[in-house]
């Protein structure tokens, strides 16, 4: 009951913010996000064209891993170990700090 | 988010048994970064598996946050009356709230093959696309702020973990 509830108040926070991006995209301010081309954002793709789309898109990428791309992986990987890294050096930083200055007192 | 308090172990004390919901935050939140990373690794996965993976961590991080609410509602309470680490964690979650939605929706929105395969017809625009890239850009930084301001229970969690699996494969020799 209690996870039912959580869970309907996490999919209540979900939807305001889905809501938000909605009336975003039919706003005038949508024009700052993608240029004046968003100004009516929600078009239906035709049928044929998207089809087209998709089948050139599968023929390209392939269903599965392309491993002969892993650079792409790696270099994510690294951002995101950089952007720890700097928070945990500055996270134990302040730490010790603040364990110097109550030795100190 | 919400975390079991973990004192250090010593080499010489038995670990302490790790909580089941421990134990599942810990895998659950590990599977969802390494599922993160790949998905945002388009390159590598080419648009499929990146489409089923993004509804995949859509559907994860609705559990993520149901499993945390608790401390999402502590939080908020407490945060007019303390600040300091507790207000900036708050403050990051909330930055990835919007984002990580807003990403995973557009994705949704402008899919060129997870939707087709379920026989649906996507809704273009130059406005979710590059309401995508941004807001996934933006994860990108977010992401792994939220996972280290939290480094301190990953790193006792992990520990625990690895001695009590340490000490069961020596008991089995």
């Amino acid at each position: 009951m209690r996870f039912a509830r959580h869970l309907a108040a996490a999919l209540l926070a979900v939807a305001a913010v889905v809501a938000l991006g909605v009336a975003w995209a039919h706003s005038s301010e949508a024009s700052w996000l993608a240029g004046p081309a968003a100004a009516h954002p929600a078009r239906f793709v035709r049928a044929e064209q998207h089809i087209r789309i998709v089948r050139a898109s599968l023929r390209d990428n392939g269903p599965g891993l392309s491993l002969a791309s892993s650079a792409d992986l790696i270099h994510t990987a690294v951002i995101e170990a950089a952007v720890m890294a700097v928070v945990v050096a500055a996270s134990a930083a302040r730490r010790h700090r603040r364990r110097a200055r109550r030795a100190a007192a | 988010m919400e975390t079991t308090e973990a004192p250090p172990d010593t080499a010489t004390r038995t670990p302490r048994r790790v909580p089941v919901r421990t134990r599942l935050d810990f895998w659950f939140d590990g599977v969802l970064l390494v599922a993160y990373t790949l998905a945002y690794s388009l390159g590598f996965t080419g648009l499929a598996i990146h489409e089923w993976l993004g509804i995949g961590i859509g559907v994860a991080l609705l559990l993520h946050l149901t499993l945390h609410w608790d401390w999402v509602l502590r939080t908020s309470r407490r945060l007019l009356r303390r600040g300091g680490r507790d207000r900036l964690i708050w403050l990051v979650n909330l930055a990835l709230l919007l984002t990580m939605t807003l990403c995973i929706a557009s994705g949704v929105l402008i899919s060129r093959v997870a939707l087709y395969q379920i026989g649906l017809t996507a809704l273009g625009g130059p406005f979710w696309t590059t309401l995508h890239d941004t807001t996934a850009k933006l994860t990108l930084g977010l992401v792994p702020v939220h996972v280290a301001l939290r480094w301190r229970w990953i790193v006792s969690v992990g520990r625990r973990l690895l001695s009590r699996q340490k000490q069961a494969w020596r008991r089995s020799r």
